[in-house]
């Protein structure tokens, strides 16, 4: 039940690695190929809340690091502080651990860092379009559970990820700009 | 008797038997029911209805479902490998082992408009003491990076709902690699729940379940498993007793046919000795079907050993006609058949007129099945021609020496000094047990996996709960949480190891409406700072206000028809047909000690709706009723038995009653040297004992022959052969049953020479 959307950030943000390895056929598993090559990636990012009833947007700002199979951390430093922490043991809020349900998506976020796209495919009808230098992929979200909160995802990047997008289904919207400091 | 007459009445008993034949058939196609609760052989008064449907409620978790907590190197390839074998087995509905597996329906509709009336613990505690600041930073942060559910500036900036369900919902599950994981002890275990197709005591499921597990687990070796559930326990209980029956039930039934063999040489004569057994059998389950309308299975587990001792009627007449044979007349037969029919029919008979239904149901089956085959013998034994067996001659007269070693050796003082010791003993030294643990046929392996997922899992058996009632559902909770500080009381103190509170989810009204008064206050405090820090416009403010004027209550119907709420449906018990009001469960978990349990029966003495419940324990009291009942009955059929006997034998009852009452006070005896305490299984051979034991008696009395001696001594080792053999058994129900049987029947038949008179001669020749 906690921080579905959270996950759901982190686990795109997993997309921003090194994609320049890309072979010329771009597919779901040359993307799983890439991802599993990948090691440590770090960044900035811009977070844009928009709230489609009051049609206002909450912005945000913060850094993230990666580091394949072992640690994602996401910290928002502008306006408040907070670092949210994926590794083996699970989710930390500013070292508090999160607990899981078993209804949770968490276990997207394994999939993903363990470059397992086929188990991705499970929960997401996943369309992927353009080239290595220009890509975007459609995450649709195909169980019922998912689909009461979330539209669909779309991750759109080049060498790396640089623009993910959530659509919820209440009309929110949460775009993250990430440009990548490292390496 | 004429022969005539005799004739019509076999045919007339044939009819009779054909008749049951068509309505047991009938009555059983039909849907007879077939009782396997323990509890159904109470009298009815000892349980209330509600206390059935709690323990039916909360049984079914532990009886219907299983778990499995996996341990593998490779935990995703093996965990698959079991599920997908187990899905496709016929004996498990459903397999839920993948996050996706657990439907949690939509909780933002179900508690969104209720979630300004449900804070959590933490939460509550913080608003009470003024500490807004840790609030309203979070729920800052929140609004620019939402991690939960309809976290809106409007409809919830504090993200309450959120808080709620971390708060009450948590589990210890992970969720990675698809798994529903845990971690304990350095470990990490995936856990595979299963609900049964069909019913855990039913074979089939049994095998199906086992085969689909160890299939798996030979192919994967480095997997490790933990079972939980009541079908593996059952699984191994049957296992056991299947292949112990079938071992010494081979080993009887040859040892059987050799000794009849030997004696008798002739397959037609020892197929007559079965035959009373068959049509006693069938009379009795036909008899009891129509009077009872039910069948317990007690009833035809014990009632049909009951019955072997019809065995004796058909041995004594074969014995009579193959030792006699031209000699042999039905007349001079009858008197000693019938006392001893009368006998045992009386000593069942008593226990019709206790109040257990169970035991009158058992009583009145062996009963009509001894009646049945004594007709049998009486009317169709005879009219089989039977060939002059001069090996039963010779086998007679053998036994006849041996018989005339022991003659008379016990006189009436020394059986006096013998009974006053066997009483001193008994009263001295004998004790009793009714616990269930003595009948548990689990592996420690087993027993060690299920204590272990069931203290990972907070997993119960329901066999321990507080049953509560109240006239209204909001009177319910309202007494829920009256009596929750002294439960959780218990836990911190360490008297009990947890409990399971309804009220955890669903508070009842009044503490709702406290809460929603925190949750203005917390508002009135902090939201108009919020929203400036997030830089809303305060005009927002008003908008978020409104939705505390007036917002529903959560509702215990509404959350119990939930997906989300669907496991706390075992807890209520609602409205019942036979009862006024409502009612529900707090399961109680992990230990429980004496102080703790002092503490929950003084609470429920001073509430008239609360009482504390133990199923095993209430168990163990019916099975100690049922003891008590059958030994005061029996006794007293004893009693009056004498009294019936000494107008026939004068002076010389005792001889017939001492080898039934020596075998009884032998047994017990022995039990107590032992130290084995004596439970109702023990005392349900005694019976056996017993029967078997007066109609060797009153044989002995009544013909005083080689014959009659013979018959004694076949039926014995018949006897012994079917149930002394299972005191080796390793099955604790069969082992009491075979001990019992194998001192008390080797005794009787030792005291039948013993107690004779020394100059008793054998007046006939077998020729």
């Amino acid at each position: 039940m906690m921080s579905r959307i959270t996950r759901l950030i982190l686990i795109c943000t997993t997309l921003a690695l090194p994609l320049n390895a890309m072979a010329a056929e771009f597919d779901l598993n040359t993307l799983t190929q890439t991802l599993s090559t990948a090691d440590h990636v770090e960044g900035r990012f811009v977070q844009k809340r928009y709230l489609h009833d009051m049609e206002t947007t909450l912005t945000s700002r913060g850094t993230y690091q990666f580091d394949r199979g072992e640690q994602v951390v996401w910290t928002l430093t502008d306006p408040v502080q907070e670092t949210l922490t994926l590794d083996d043991d699970g989710m930390q809020r500013n070292g508090t651990a999160i607990k899981d349900s078993p209804a949770d998506v968490a276990r997207l976020i394994m999939q993903l860092l363990n470059g397992d796209f086929a188990a991705l495919k499970s929960r997401f009808d996943i369309a992927l379009t353009g080239s290595d230098a220009d890509w975007q992929a459609r995450l649709t979200p195909n169980s019922e559970a998912m689909r009461r909160y979330l539209k669909r995802i779309t991750l759109t990047g080049g060498d790396t990820l640089s623009h993910l997008e959530m659509a919820l289904s209440d009309g929110d919207t949460l775009s993250i700009d990430l440009t990548q400091t490292r390496p | 008797m004429t022969p005539k007459t005799h004739t019509r009445l076999a045919w007339l008993w044939a009819l009779m038997l054909l008749g049951c034949v068509v309505l047991a058939g009938w009555m059983i196609t039909h849907g007879v029911r077939f009782d396997t609760r323990v509890t159904a052989l109470l009298p009815d008064t000892h349980q209330s209805a509600r206390v059935q449907q709690a323990n039916a409620q909360l049984g079914s978790q532990f009886q219907d479902r299983f778990v499995l907590m996996v341990k593998s190197n490779d935990l995703p390839g093996s965990v698959k490998a079991l599920a997908e074998r187990l899905e496709k087995s016929p004996a498990v509905e459903r397999l839920q082992w993948r996050p996706g597996d657990f439907d949690t329906g939509d909780p933002v509709a179900l508690l969104g408009p209720a979630r300004y009336r449900l804070l959590d613990k933490d939460l509550r505690k913080k608003i009470d003491a003024g500490d807004y600041q840790a609030i309203e930073q979070r729920a800052l942060r929140q609004l620019f990076m939402p991690d939960g559910l309809d976290q809106h500036p409007i409809r919830d900036p504090y993200g309450l709902l959120d808080r709620w369900l971390a708060g009450t919902m948590a589990l210890p599950f992970r969720t990675d690699s698809n798994l529903i994981t845990l971690t304990h002890e350095g470990s990490r275990y995936a856990v595979l729940i299963g609900t049964l197709e069909g019913n855990p005591f039913s074979q089939s499921t049994q095998n199906e379940l086992h085969q689909a597990v160890a299939s798996v687990t030979n192919a994967h070796p480095d997997m490790t498993l933990l079972r939980s559930g009541m079908i593996f326990h059952a699984y191994e209980g049957a296992q056991q007793a299947r292949q112990e029956i079938s071992t010494f039930g081979l080993g009887a039934l040859i040892g059987l046919l050799l000794i009849l063999w030997l004696v008798f040489r002739s397959p037609k004569t020892m197929a007559t000795l079965m035959v009373p057994l068959l049509a006693g059998g069938l009379f009795a389950l036909a008899a009891t079907l129509l009077v009872f309308g039910r069948l317990h299975l007690l009833t035809i587990a014990f009632g049909t050993s009951l019955i072997g001792i019809a065995i004796d009627y058909a041995i004594h007449m074969q014995c009579a006609r193959a030792a006699l044979g031209q000699r042999f007349a039905l007349k001079p037969m009858l008197p000693g058949l019938a006392l001893g029919l009368l006998s045992s029919v009386l000593a069942f008979a008593a226990q019709a007129l206790t109040p257990m239904p169970g035991l009158r149901q058992m009583a009145f089956f062996a009963a009509t099945g001894l009646i049945g085959a004594w007709l049998t013998v009486v009317l169709w034994l005879p009219r089989v021609t039977l060939k002059a067996t001069p090996s039963a001659a010779a086998a007679a007269d053998r036994l006849w020496t041996l018989f005339c070693a022991f003659k008379g050796r016990l006189t009436v003082a020394w059986a006096l000094v013998g009974v006053v010791l066997a009483l001193s003993i008994i009263g001295v030294r004998l004790h009793t047990n009714d616990s269930l643990q003595l009948l548990t046929t689990s592996s420690s392996p087993l027993l060690k996996d299920e204590q272990q997922v069931q203290s990972i899992l907070g997993r119960d058996t329901g066999s321990r709960y507080l049953l509560l009632s109240a006239a209204t559902p909001e009177q319910w909770q309202a007494r829920a949480e009256v009596l929750e500080p002294l439960l959780k009381r218990l836990v911190k103190n360490g008297h009990l190891g947890g409990y399971e509170l309804l009220t955890d989810h669903v508070p009842s009204s009044a503490h709702q409406d406290d809460n929603l008064e925190r949750t203005r206050t917390l508002y009135d405090k902090t939201l108009a700072s919020l929203y400036g820090q997030a830089g809303l416009p305060s005009s927002l403010i008003q908008k978020a206000q409104a939705r505390l004027v007036n917002p529903p209550h959560l509702t215990l119907e509404a959350w119990l028809e939930s997906p989300l709420g669907q496991a706390d449906r075992r807890l209520w018990l609602g409205h019942s047909d036979t009862e006024a009001g409502v009612a529900g469960v707090i399961p109680l978990k992990g230990v429980l000690d004496d102080s703790g349990l002092a503490a929950l029966e003084r609470a429920a003495r001073h509430a008239p709706y609360l009482s504390y419940e133990d199923r095993v324990a209430r168990i163990a009291t019916v099975l100690s009723e049922l003891r008590r009942t059958i030994a005061g009955w029996v006794g007293g059929a004893f009693v009056v038995l004498a009294a019936l006997l000494a107008l026939r034998y004068r002076r010389c009852t005792w001889r017939v009653m001492a080898p039934a009452a020596g075998g009884v006070l032998i047994t017990l005896a022995v039990l107590a040297l032992a130290g084995t305490p004596v439970n109702l299984f023990h005392q349900l051979a005694l019976l056996l004992v017993i029967g078997l034991g007066l109609d060797a008696g009153i044989f002995m009395a009544e013909h005083r022959a080689r014959h009659a001696w013979l018959a004694i001594t076949l039926s014995s080792a018949s006897s012994l052969l079917a149930f002394g053999l299972l005191a080796f058994s390793a099955t604790p129900v069969l082992h009491h049953i075979g001990l019992t049987s194998l001192i008390g029947l080797l005794s009787v038949w030792l005291l039948v020479p013993l107690v004779q008179p020394h100059t008793l001669d054998s007046p006939e020749t077998p020729h």
